[in-house]
């Protein structure tokens, strides 16, 4: 499967809330290709949703070290540590 | 320890009434004369005062608690001004609640020891309590009633409320369900998502991960449950 179609995949997924299948399409992106913005941005957002903090803390961290300008990544980030 | 509570909105309320249920002295203060009577005879001593009087702020001796609690979020210009008055008079700790993220980081530079940002706080204890369902906020309605909030145990993810049936293995009712509901942006193609309230859940509802029961239930019932 194209990495895009992965993409696609796990979001529907995460959007029906199947947060297992989701993270499993989030991390077959991410085997392919570990520096993918989009599948880190998205599976800390799904650990958020799902209240693991700590794994949510560590993929925005990983998403500021491909693109550290990455706002959103940081605000997340940034109400995550604030606890 | 000695505890200074300023604003008694539903959040300072809540603050000085543990405290002071805990032992502690608690000098619990607001400019609404009702929010006072509400608290004067269950915390040491209540005031009517308006935090952002320096003067009438100073008259209170703020070096001597341990700490001051600045509890006034909605209003986000008493709630900075306040804090520097008291940081201005010696507190030796604050810890400040935060209604926005600005304002969050406002406080911090004004050097707040902590800033209390309550949904990230909630959200802190649910992290803490992952692994076990426990119990992380809790109101109690009289001596024998309480409602309490506990995270979805990972073993009834997935289950209806009839399923686990709480009601008769352990004598609670779940009142409502409190979720983050993740959407589609469709203009933009990113995840994001709301919080969102089921109130008076039906049997049929069925419980996903990150979930957070409110639950009400006989005390010694939800004691028993905390044991889980």
């Amino acid at each position: 499967m194209k990495i895009e179609d992965l993409l696609e995949e796990a979001k529907f997924y995460f959007v029906s809330q199947k947060y297992d299948l989701a993270e499993k399409f989030f991390k077959e992106v991410l085997k392919k290709e570990p520096g993918n913005k989009e599948a880190l941005f998205n599976l800390a957002l799904l650990y958020e949703v799902t209240n693991q903090f700590d794994q949510a803390k560590e993929y925005f961290e990983r998403v500021l070290q491909v693109d550290p300008s990455n706002k959103e990544a940081r605000d997340h980030l940034d109400k995550l540590t604030e606890l | 320890m000695q505890f200074l509570v300023i604003g008694l909105g539903r959040f300072g309320k809540a603050v000085a009434l543990t405290l002071a249920s805990k032992g502690h002295e608690v000098l619990a203060i607001d400019k609404d004369e009702s929010r006072v009577t509400e608290v004067e005879d269950k915390v040491s001593q209540a005031l009517v005062i308006d935090s952002t009087n320096e003067k009438a702020m100073k008259s209170l001796g703020i070096s001597d608690f341990d700490y001051v609690i600045v509890c006034m979020s909605s209003n986000m210009e008493a709630s900075i001004l306040t804090t520097m008055i008291v940081k201005d008079s010696g507190a030796k700790k604050v810890v400040a609640k935060a209604g926005t993220e600005v304002h969050a980081k406002i406080l911090k530079r004004i050097g707040v020891d902590k800033v209390v940002f309550p949904e990230a706080e909630m959200g802190q204890r649910v992290a803490e309590s992952l692994s076990s369902p426990k119990i992380f906020d809790y109101i109690e309605l009289s001596e024998d009633y309480s409602i309490v909030e506990i995270v979805t145990p990972d073993a009834f993810v997935g289950k209806t409320l009839a399923e686990i049936d709480l009601r008769k293995k352990y004598g609670l009712q779940v009142i409502a369900i409190r979720r983050k509901v993740p959407h589609l942006n469709e203009d933009t193609g990113q995840v994001g998502y709301d919080t969102k309230v089921v109130l008076a859940p039906g049997p049929d509802q069925e419980l996903l991960k990150g979930d957070i029961l409110v639950v009400l239930g006989e005390t010694p019932k939800i004691e028993q449950f905390k044991k889980l």
